[in-house]
């Protein structure tokens, strides 16, 4: 696995093999994986359900002008959601890590407890990170509520640290040296993105204009609820997180703030999933 | 014969906090199971590892042996018929399904009696019927929805056997077989018997019992080495094996305390030192089981090659701005909402600091004051913020800041939690309380509510350190002051509009609450609530009443003065006037005796007792009994002149007002009643 690319498609390769849909990244400011519509709305729909996919991740507090060699605004994820969870789940999971090059007697591989919460999808989980030789390179979780429901069949979500993987088995001390492909570095593509990315978002960014931006589009969320648009709904759902996580990068908001900033996300993510799970009318099998 | 039989339920990893769980109640329960239905054995075991349960017992009998029974039937008299066995005979042998019986004398009449065995099932049967509902029904304290059950994690294979033949189980349609399986990535395990269970996993790197883990860890470890991060590896590895890695020594400069947060507290590896105590440049991380050590080692040092390199450009970033040019980077921080910024909050401690009555040097303890904030804005604490306090003293010593003020920056937040230690210099303390304070009476000065199942803002975490660091240390501080002067901070800082008598009020009440239960926790409770009868007593000061009390509650003179105290209580209704009493007006000498004693003995000031010397004031109270018992009984007070008798109240109330500077007697409880 000597290119971010290989590793992306052996990953995909795997996943697919074992019955997952590829899916392509949702096309918008996502703070993690795990708010993709891909997830998000499938865990709350009954049919079965099977799917991989990249999601660039934006974590703007993460920003490091491009000088850290570990973190970044933006980070990649591998998304895997299966529902339900199949009882060799685990195994299935340690074989995809010998898939991409890390066989099993060779590493250490643990479970270590950590049980997984997203304050603004009310979901929670309980799972673990999986630490490989002491680096935790993945989020393992069996969702056990989302947008404040309880799931019937809890899935199980594995997220990998695209990144921080492919580090290790490039054996490079800073992302940016990676190879994405033969030719090209991260830091060719992505640098220079990192550094204006930081700036903004830890000095430039204008707290009174995104305030406003934060209430027009939670305002706009809530007309589509009314309007039972749910997808367009969580999408603005998705826009106020972003938003909110830039205004708590710039330094804006206090620990109470944050609380309550936190709650009107929460708030239209909730309703979203109470919409679908409210208007869902089976469809949808990628099973059989 | 008697074999050995074991069960083995492999499990998806457990929790740290299950498997302690299991540890301390799970060994109780099982031999009670074994019990319960009479499953005859030498010994039993539980061991728990992430990955598996495994309940063992040695030489279980092939049955369960349960003791005969004897069954009493019909008289004698019913029984036999011309000496034949009648119907009512027959039918009650057929339902006992016994051939023989006998004749005994009950409640002196002859019975027929016979001794019936309950059928004693297979082992098993036992098993196959019962261990599974049991196991099921274990309250563990955390338990997941895996699809069709809830159980602590799924359950992924059974092994479990009786001698050499597996004992048949169904645990969430999981079926038993005689497979264990290893460590990851290593083959299944065949068990070829029950007796060979221990040494066959043990063969293949599983070692069972928890304390050899942590034996296993420990000596290959410094004996300085916290036990929490031993335990806490022994809790998730089966085969623990202590390796060493190493770090560039350029990262040494991060402070001590950082690199220890990140290995001990984040990666669970043991930090190094030298015989001086300084750090290592180096680390012992814990493998599970055996696997290719470079490989393992490389990936330590690649992630802790990174933490620490994360720490050293946070600890150059944060040195760029010393603490005291931080204001405006506080400024932009919000304390609590509806409360302002974190500088208003640090303002406002300033202000405290100045009023606050003790020796230290005040504008050292505004210097503190000043910075005890400045540190929450760093990148170091923003990254690991166990840290805030910690970086303060760090970077304040750095920056040429006096080290009592250094010390305080860190002090004051001491006791975090109820383990912690209260600070040990006045300056943290002062600075600790007045912090705790200001939050406090802004929560309140906001509405703020705490109820038994919401604190979200740590109120009554606050209020018991406000608590433990007074009883530690008094100063001469009076609370009702102290609240209303750092609500008075709200609004001057602020600008806050603060209704000060509801809030303080209120206020008082939840101190009265906390300071109860905290008292509580310790001492008798009826002293601690005669202790507590007024609004803002000072904790130090109750806790010496409290001894006092709780050395004197053998007195007779006590419980005499708590009888007098209650009878006036309930003659004056509780009602305690407070004109003053009119010497003409005393008619009889027993009322004029008492008065007198009254009046040598409690000065003009009816102020509470807060000071002094308690065992004093206390036997200058017992010296009224005599005049008390003497009063009620020659007096009157209910008598037909109006005047006369008001002035009674008046005197009796006088009486209980300056017992009340003490505490409120009638809360005390004699044992054999008051």
């Amino acid at each position: 696995m000597d290119t971010l690319c290989r590793l992306i498609q052996a990953l995909q390769n795997y996943w697919e093999e074992q019955g997952c849909v590829v899916l392509p990244a949702w096309d918008m400011e996502i703070g993690a994986g795990t708010m993709s519509p891909y997830t998000f709305f499938y865990v709350l729909k009954d049919p079965p359900y099977k799917a991989c996919y990249v999601q660039p991740s934006r974590r703007p507090v993460d920003g490091r002008y491009g000088e850290n060699p570990n973190r970044v605004y933006k980070h990649h994820q591998m998304q895997v959601i299966l529902k339900p969870s199949p009882d060799n789940i685990q195994d299935l999971y340690i074989d995809s890590l010998a898939a991409i090059g890390f066989p099993t007697k060779e590493h250490d591989i643990r479970f270590i407890e950590d049980n997984w919460a997203a304050p603004t999808l009310g979901a929670w989980g309980v799972g673990w990170e999986v630490w490989l030789d002491g680096m935790e390179i993945t989020q393992f979780t069996y969702f056990q509520q989302v947008g404040g429901i309880e799931l019937a069949v809890p899935a199980v979500e594995i997220t990998y640290g695209l990144e921080r993987i492919s580090m290790y088995l490039q054996d490079k001390n800073s992302l940016y040296d990676l190879q994405f492909n033969e030719n090209l570095q991260y830091q060719d593509l992505r640098k220079e993105e990192e550094v204006q990315q930081s700036l903004y978002c830890h000095e430039k960014a204008d707290p009174k204009r995104l305030t406003s931006l934060f209430t027009l589009c939670f305002e706009e969320g809530e007309m589509c609820f009314q309007n039972q648009l749910i997808w367009p709904g969580y999408e603005y759902a998705l826009k106020c997180s972003h938003i909110f996580n830039i205004l708590d990068a710039v330094g804006a908001l206090s620990v109470s703030e944050r609380a309550q900033y936190l709650g009107r996300v929460r708030s239209l993510a909730r309703k979203a999933a109470n919409a679908i799970v409210a208007t869902q009318e089976g469809g949808l099998s990628n099973e059989s | 014969m008697n074999r050995d039989f074991v069960i083995e339920i492999g499990l998806e990893e457990l929790p740290s906090a299950a498997m302690k769980q299991l540890l301390e109640e799970m060994p109780k329960a099982f031999c009670a199971w074994l019990q319960e239905h009479s499953i005859v054995h030498d010994e039993s075991f539980f061991f728990v590892t992430p990955r598996r349960m495994v309940f063992y017992a040695s030489k279980v009998e092939p049955h369960q042996k349960i003791v005969p029974q004897k069954t009493k039937g019909p008289p004698a008299s019913v029984a036999f018929k011309n000496q034949k066995e009648t119907p009512a005979l027959l039918g009650f042998l057929k339902k006992c399904g016994a051939d023989t019986y006998e004749t005994e004398t009950w409640n002196g009449q002859d019975y027929i009696f016979c001794t019936v065995q309950p059928p004693c099932k297979k082992i098993e049967d036992v098993v196959k019927n019962h261990f599974s509902s049991w196991l099921q029904a274990f309250p563990f304290s955390s338990q997941m929805n895996c699809h069709s059950y809830n159980f602590v994690r799924p359950v992924r294979w059974i092994c479990s056997l009786y001698g050499d033949s597996i004992l048949p189980l169904t645990l969430f349609s999981v079926k038993s077989s005689s497979l264990s399986l290893g460590l990851r990535g290593f083959p299944a395990i065949p068990i070829q018997s029950a007796e060979e269970y221990c040494a066959t996993v043990r063969e293949h790197n599983i070692m069972l019992d928890t304390s050899e883990r942590i034996e296993a860890i420990q000596t290959h470890v410094s004996t300085k080495t916290p036990l929490s991060i031993i335990e806490k590896n022994a809790l998730c590895t089966e085969w623990p094996i202590v390796s060493k890695a190493g770090f560039s020594g350029g990262l040494l400069e991060v402070p001590k305390e950082a690199i220890k947060t990140m290995i001990e507290d984040h990666l669970i590896c043991f930090t190094l030192q030298d015989e001086t105590g300084a750090l290592l440049p180096s680390f012992q991380f814990v493998m599970n089981g055996p696997r290719n050590e470079k490989n393992v080692a490389m990936g330590y040092e690649k992630v802790i090659a990174a933490k620490l390199e994360d720490a050293k450009f946070f600890y150059e970033q944060d040195q760029k701005v010393p603490l005291k040019d931080r204001s405006d980077h506080i400024q932009r921080m919000i304390f609590m909402k509806g409360l302002g910024t974190v500088l208003q909050k640090t303002n406002r401690l300033i202000s405290l600091a100045r009023q606050f009555p003790c020796e230290v040097d005040v504008h050292l303890l505004e210097r503190a004051a000043f910075l005890s904030k400045m540190d929450l804005s760093t990148h170091m604490v923003q990254e690991l913020p166990e840290l805030q306090g910690t970086m303060g003293r760090i970077y304040g010593s750095l920056q040429g800041e006096d080290q009592c003020v250094c010390n305080a920056l860190e002090t004051y937040y001491f006791p975090a939690r109820e383990a912690d230690p209260v600070p040990n210099d006045d300056m943290g303390r002062i600075l600790g309380i007045l912090d705790r304070i200001d939050t406090l009476a802004g929560a309140f000065a906001i509405g703020t509510s705490v109820t038994s199942s919401a604190d979200p803002l740590g109120l009554r975490r606050q209020m018991n350190g406000l608590f433990r660091i007074l009883l530690d240390r008094p100063f001469s501080l009076d609370l009702h002051e102290a609240f209303s002067q750092a609500l008075l901070c709200y609004q001057q800082e602020n600008s806050l509009e603060v209704q000060t008598d509801t809030v303080l009020q209120k206020l008082a009440k939840f101190y009265t609450l906390r300071l109860t239960l905290f008292l509580q926790s310790i001492h008798r409770y009826d002293l601690v609530n005669a202790a507590l009868c007024l609004p803002w007593i000072h904790p130090f000061s109750a806790k010496e009443k409290i001894v006092l009390l709780e050395k004197e509650s053998l007195n007779p003179e006590l419980k005499t003065l708590c009888e007098s105290f209650t009878r006036i209580r309930n003659i004056t209704k509780g009602e305690y006037s407070c004109t003053p009493v009119q010497e003409e007006l005393l008619a009889e000498p027993q009322e004029m005796a008492l008065y007198e004693a009254l009046e040598k003995n409690s000065s003009d000031e009816y102020a509470p007792i807060e000071s002094g010397d308690l065992v004093i004031q206390l036997k200058k109270m017992y010296s009224l009994n005599p005049f008390i018992v003497d009063f009620f009984d020659f007096v009157l007070v209910n008598c037909e002149d109006i005047g006369i008798k008001d002035n009674r109240l008046r005197l009796l109330s006088a009486i209980n007002r300056y017992f009340l500077r003490f505490c409120d007697f009638s809360k005390i409880v004699f044992q054999g009643g008051n």
